[in-house]
């Protein structure tokens, strides 16, 4: 489990970017991190981590502070940054001078990820494009089979039926006992996996609800009559709306509406999620 | 699992090794090709020239080597992947010094002798190569104070490594810019206060203490790179 607490971060004593975090992300949920440009995501993942020391507040991983710096936290958490290098040798070699450090990894696991990823093993890193380098890091990744997977734009650089095959392979990763975390600004990848939404902004955490809870109590789609708007735009499609979900009737979760929802009207969001 | 392991530590240097194996290579290729070149030119001299070189691109790579066991750990395309390896600060430290210590100063030895032997058939005056590699060998990569002074560069520049934000060079100016400005300070406080030492009267105290502090600073410099390294790593 991953908990922070009043959690403030700033690059510079002008700059803050992290304002006063608290909220718990439990294993069992593929929990999507959202929020503006710079708002943070990033330096949260980094902090969670323990890669960056907060200004103030806590962070505990698995009942650690992430700065002990304890090999066997990070044995069971994985971070997969937005931009990375690797050495120029083949993922095979990389994977078998990594792997000590990750008592689940499965070599017939990765294999297996970078065929349905459409990766070779054996080739070198640096002949493969960013796009391949990238399936390459996540087969790897998920291969390791740790606990806490966190990712950073994962779908940045995968061509379409990549992103398809992601989709199917995380959503077979997650159980009971392991948790990811995908911070992102491409919603529409991963709309349907993410089951838990964390959004940020300037003042902190907006929201932090599973999507269960999110469809019971707002409803998404056009206003009808007598319906309590919350947030509405005009599309293409007409008018789209964010109400109140008093008759608790079905609907289709949009995270892009919802997010709007929250940075337009976030008190009125907050209110409906108590927080 | 340990927080600290052997085992991991061997494992974490042969990760190390696979990862910076092109690094690694160009800087072993530096320390045996820039020897070669200069005795190679100097025909009229070339075992010495190679001899001399080597011992020049020693002193160098003593301060370039511990830039590079930095390098995954500070460059952004590699720090967030090498610092959430599992591996701790202390198997991570002791690695590093494994390398310094002992690994590069084999590397910098094979390398010297590769390059006077590679040299010898250029060279126009007769030198019995066998006993010239020993003197080589004996004058500096087997004398305890050669290897000291080598450990000292190869800390102050592992701590250096450790403790710069964003440029190593710029702390290398503030450094350079703070030591000159204290011993300026203190040689002016010493020779305004008229404190001096009677080194004729103790010179046994005086080489004894001065060997002793010698040997002591790269000790002092390693042991302060692992504080940095354990306290600061999070500021790059």
């Amino acid at each position: 489990m991953i908990a922070t607490n009043k959690l403030s971060f700033g690059y510079s004593a002008g700059k803050r970017v992290l304002n006063d975090i608290s909220l718990t992300l439990g294993e069992g949920h593929i929990h999507g991190l959202l929020g503006c440009n710079g708002i943070g995501k990033t330096t949260l993942l980094k902090i969670i981590c323990g890669i960056m020391r907060p200004n103030a507040g806590e962070v505990v991983v698995d009942g650690f502070d992430p700065m002990s710096r304890r090999p066997d936290m990070f044995s069971e958490m994985m971070i997969i940054p937005e931009e990375f290098d690797l050495p120029n040798v083949s993922l095979e070699r990389y994977a078998k001078v990594t792997a000590p450090f990750y008592p689940r990894f499965d070599m017939g696991q990765m294999r297996g990820y970078c065929e349905a990823l459409g990766v070779n093993p054996a080739e070198k890193l640096h002949a493969m494009s960013m796009g391949q380098r990238k399936k390459a890091y996540i087969a790897f990744a998920l291969a390791c089979n740790v606990r806490m997977l966190l990712m950073d734009e994962p779908t940045n650089g995968l061509d379409i039926p990549s992103k398809s095959v992601f989709r199917r392979l995380l959503a077979g990763y997650v159980d009971d006992s392991r948790m990811v975390v995908i911070s992102t600004h491409q919603v529409a990848d991963v709309e349907s996996l993410i089951d838990n939404i964390v959004i940020l902004d300037q003042q902190g955490v907006a929201l932090n609800a599973t999507t269960a809870e999110i469809c019971q109590r707002l409803k998404f789609g056009r206003a009808e009559e007598g319906d309590r708007v919350i947030y509405s735009e005009r599309t293409i499609a007409g008018d789209m709306a964010v109400v109140w979900n008093e008759r608790e009737e079905e609907s289709l979760l949009n995270i892009e509406l919802l997010f709007n929802a929250t940075s337009a009207n976030r008190d009125a969001i907050r209110a409906i999620f108590n927080m | 699992m340990k927080k600290f392991s052997l085992k991991r530590v061997v494992e974490y240097l042969r990760y190390i090794y696979t990862v910076q194996a092109k690094n690694y290579a160009w800087n072993v290729l530096a320390m045996l090709f820039v020897p070669l070149f200069f005795g190679v030119l100097n025909r009229g001299g070339s075992v010495v020239t190679a001899s001399g070189m080597s011992l020049f691109v020693y002193m160098v790579a003593a301060w370039v080597f511990p830039v590079r066991e930095m390098w995954t750990l500070r460059q952004r395309g590699t720090k967030v992947m090498a610092m959430t390896l599992p591996v701790s600060t202390e198997e991570r430290w002791l690695a590093m010094l494994f390398n310094l210590a002992v690994v590069f100063p084999v590397v910098a030895m094979v390398t010297s002798v590769l390059a006077i032997v590679v040299a010898k058939p250029f060279d126009s005056l007769d030198i019995e190569l066998g006993d010239f590699v020993l003197d080589h060998l004996a004058g500096f990569y087997l004398d305890w104070e050669g290897y000291v002074l080598v450990q000292l560069f190869a800390s102050v520049s592992l701590f250096m490594a450790a403790i710069s934000r964003r440029s190593i060079m710029l702390t290398y100016v503030i450094a350079i810019v703070g030591v000159v400005l204290l011993l300026y300070g203190v040689v002016g406080i010493a020779v305004d206060r008229e404190w001096y030492i009677n080194i004729e009267a103790n010179v046994e105290a005086v080489e004894l203490a001065g060997k002793v502090i010698y040997c002591l600073l790269p000790v002092v410099f390693y042991v302060l790179s692992y504080v940095a390294l354990k306290r600061r790593q999070v500021k790059w």
